[in-house]
């Protein structure tokens, strides 16, 4: 029953975000039915728009899995941009020095990698909190800015390939990249590595001992401790598998589609990546249908300034309109109220 | 060295309004996270209005009016709806960064910077008494001055008046105050409109003096300002330290970087800077601000 309701407010809020949108195109559009098509039909016209917006939904399943390993047990992990960003960076400095030779090894060697190096920085502000009482909300931001301006000095400076128009780094070894379904634009083998992830995800939280002191430590951690668990140990284990999968949106998007990293290439997933772990209330399996819906608002939103007289922009107003409305369990009681 | 003074005090500025805005929904429990954006969208629509009508006036008091909206829009979802305080700050950000590179794109079909060549020049002042020892605090905008007033106003409402008093009650114990009848909703609701009068004025304190806007202009300023509030354990006249201090760090990072072009990890001092003292701040003082069991989770 409550499942049920959750999943009616969650639509609503859906769709009041997309009559944003509709409202917003209408208002500010010269030509309001074509920039409304394109937003809306653009992704769905051919093969490749659409493959396109299944590919742009890979790293934001694992932005979305890794906010939501945080969220479980209270960890409010917002570092996720800085921690996509300086794994992947991490992990194309091992491809590009080691992965010669064994391409293949290391096309499973860098995921885990960035894996490793992403958690790590989460259990930095973990420990911050636990150690010193200091709130993650703050610590992982910051540290999330250092670490982009750290990447950046080094893609700009000893990385940057003197060769390329943009600010980038050398490509990778021509082996060491996801195969992918042509038919589909980009679309790659990194969407079974999101699968992949989630299930896993989804059969820990449901299914183990583990999963279910996460959840108990973010419901009560009071209640927690006084039932044995140890809280500090969950919540490092959360902040680790939060910046972990964080990681690896990266990594995955330059095995798939960039090939070397690209300054800029992940800005936003982090924040897309909330959304997405907000919108599915962290149940791992809808986190699927709820990375292709922000990628859809993103790639719509694209269309609409290329096909209409939108800018990309517009994804973030309603992005924005979701995170309003996405925690304000009242909002829907209130309108009945109203209409009483 | 002079130069290095004089950017220090105008890079305060923003980040000590900022931080007194974030104080007041500091001390009554609410880890304000929208500070960024609140200040952001203060910063684009008061240089426009100010652009439009010529008048600096004007202009921030239209900037600092959407900012109170803004920060109107966040307590009654937390409030009336049970929002989740994080999320709605974020919410803010978020949408203080598409609305003003949207609102950019569709006025002036533009991105990146726009200059205001409307707005009015700003005078400097020199308040204090030429030869005497306060000459070198000369030459300053209306804005920096200001600040520092504004700065001791508050100092006195919040540790002298029985609204400062109230106010910190309710950060220490919410409950308590309920019973004693206060209405906390009411002092909620002028906290969170504080908040949005004094990053209003961060935001035009930012763009109206160099007469521009550019995407994203806060860069990371409310942040910082969140983190003075933090330390502050919500004394004004410490937040005004702090807030010299990352003002000055602000500003010698600027400062090296225009002069040597060193790489764009200078940049990153300011916030090194933050994490270490958050750190030090923790040591010396166990956790004395804890956000509201509201915006835990």
């Amino acid at each position: 029953m409550r499942r049920g309701k959750e999943f009616l407010r969650t639509l609503g809020i859906i769709c009041l975000s997309l009559i944003f949108a509709i409202v917003v195109i209408s208002i500010v559009s010269e030509d309001p039915i074509s920039s409304l098509k394109a937003f809306f039909l653009g992704p769905f016209t051919n093969l490749y728009f659409f493959g396109n917006m299944l590919t742009l939904s890979i790293p934001l399943m694992f932005t979305g899995l890794g906010f939501s390993a945080g969220f479980v047990s209270g960890y409010f992990n917002l570092g996720l941009e800085g921690q996509v960003y300086f794994s992947s960076l991490v992990a194309t400095i091992l491809g590009l020095q080691l992965g010669e030779n064994n391409p293949y090894l290391f096309i499973l060697i860098l995921p885990v990698l960035s894996f490793v190096v992403g958690g790590s920085v989460s259990m930095i502000s973990g420990m911050l909190k636990i150690k010193h009482g200091i709130s993650e909300v703050i610590s992982s931001f910051l540290i999330g800015i250092i670490l982009i301006h750290l990447a950046n000095s080094l893609i700009e400076g000893p990385l940057l390939d003197e060769n390329s128009p943009i600010s980038a780094t050398p490509y990778l070894p021509k082996d060491l990249s996801f195969p992918n379904f042509e038919a589909f634009g980009n679309l790659h083998l990194g969407i079974l590595f999101a699968f992949c992830s989630i299930l896993i995800m989804d059969v820990v939280l449901r299914r183990s001992v583990l999963g279910y002191e996460m959840k108990l430590v973010g419901k009560n951690e009071l209640f927690s401790r006084y039932g044995g668990v140890k809280v500090e140990r969950i919540l490092m284990i959360s902040a680790f598998l939060s910046g972990g999968f964080a990681g690896m949106a990266g990594t995955v998007d330059i095995l798939g589609i960039h090939h070397r990293m690209v300054r800029g290439f992940s800005y936003g997933y982090g924040w897309n990546g909330i959304a997405v772990a907000l919108i599915s209330r962290n149940r791992p399996l809808f986190i699927i249908p709820a990375s292709i819906f922000f990628a859809f608002l993103e790639v719509g939103s694209q269309m609409a300034s290329i096909f209409g007289d939108m800018t990309p922009e517009l994804s973030k107003m309603i992005q924005a309109v979701v995170f309003y409305l996405v925690t304000a369990e009242g909002i829907f009681r209130f309108f009945k109220g109203r209409r009483r | 060295m002079g130069q290095i003074l004089h950017m220090t005090f105008s890079m305060t500025t923003p980040i000590l309004f900022a931080g007194i805005g974030g104080l007041f929904t500091g001390i009554s429990g609410y880890l304000n996270i929208g500070l960024e954006g609140l200040m952001l969208l203060s910063a684009f629509f008061s240089a426009h209005i100010a652009n439009v009508t010529g008048n600096i006036l004007l202009g921030t008091f239209a900037g600092t009016l959407v900012s109170i909206l803004f920060s109107l829009i966040m307590v009654l979802l937390i409030d009336r709806f049970g929002a989740n305080l994080y999320i709605v700050g974020l919410a803010t950000n978020l949408m203080a960064d598409g609305l003003t590179v949207f609102t950019m794109q569709v006025l002036f079909n533009s991105k990146g910077t726009i200059m205001f060549s409307e707005i009015p020049k700003m005078r400097l002042i020199d308040p204090f008494p030429r030869g005497s020892i306060l000459e070198i605090f000369n030459g300053y905008t209306i804005f920096d001055y200001l600040a520092i007033l504004i700065t001791l106003i508050v100092y006195f409402l919040l540790s002298k008046t029985r609204f400062g008093y109230n106010l910190r009650a309710i950060g220490k114990n919410r409950e308590a105050m309920i019973m004693l009848g206060i209405n906390v909703n009411k002092y909620i609701y002028v906290s969170f409109m504080m908040s949005g009068l004094f990053c209003g004025l961060a935001g035009a304190s930012l763009s109206i003096p160099l007469r521009s806007f550019v995407e994203n202009m806060t860069g990371g300023r409310g942040w910082i300002a969140l983190v003075t509030v933090v330390v502050s354990n919500g004394n004004p006249l410490v937040l005004l330290l702090f807030s010299i201090l990352f003002g000055f760090f602000t500003a010698l990072s600027n400062f090296i970087q225009t002069m040597w072009k060193s790489s764009p990890l200078i940049f990153s001092i300011p916030y090194i800077l933050t994490i270490l003292i958050l750190v030090a701040h923790s040591v010396g003082s166990r956790g004395s601000m804890k956000p509201n069991s509201k915006g835990d989770g």
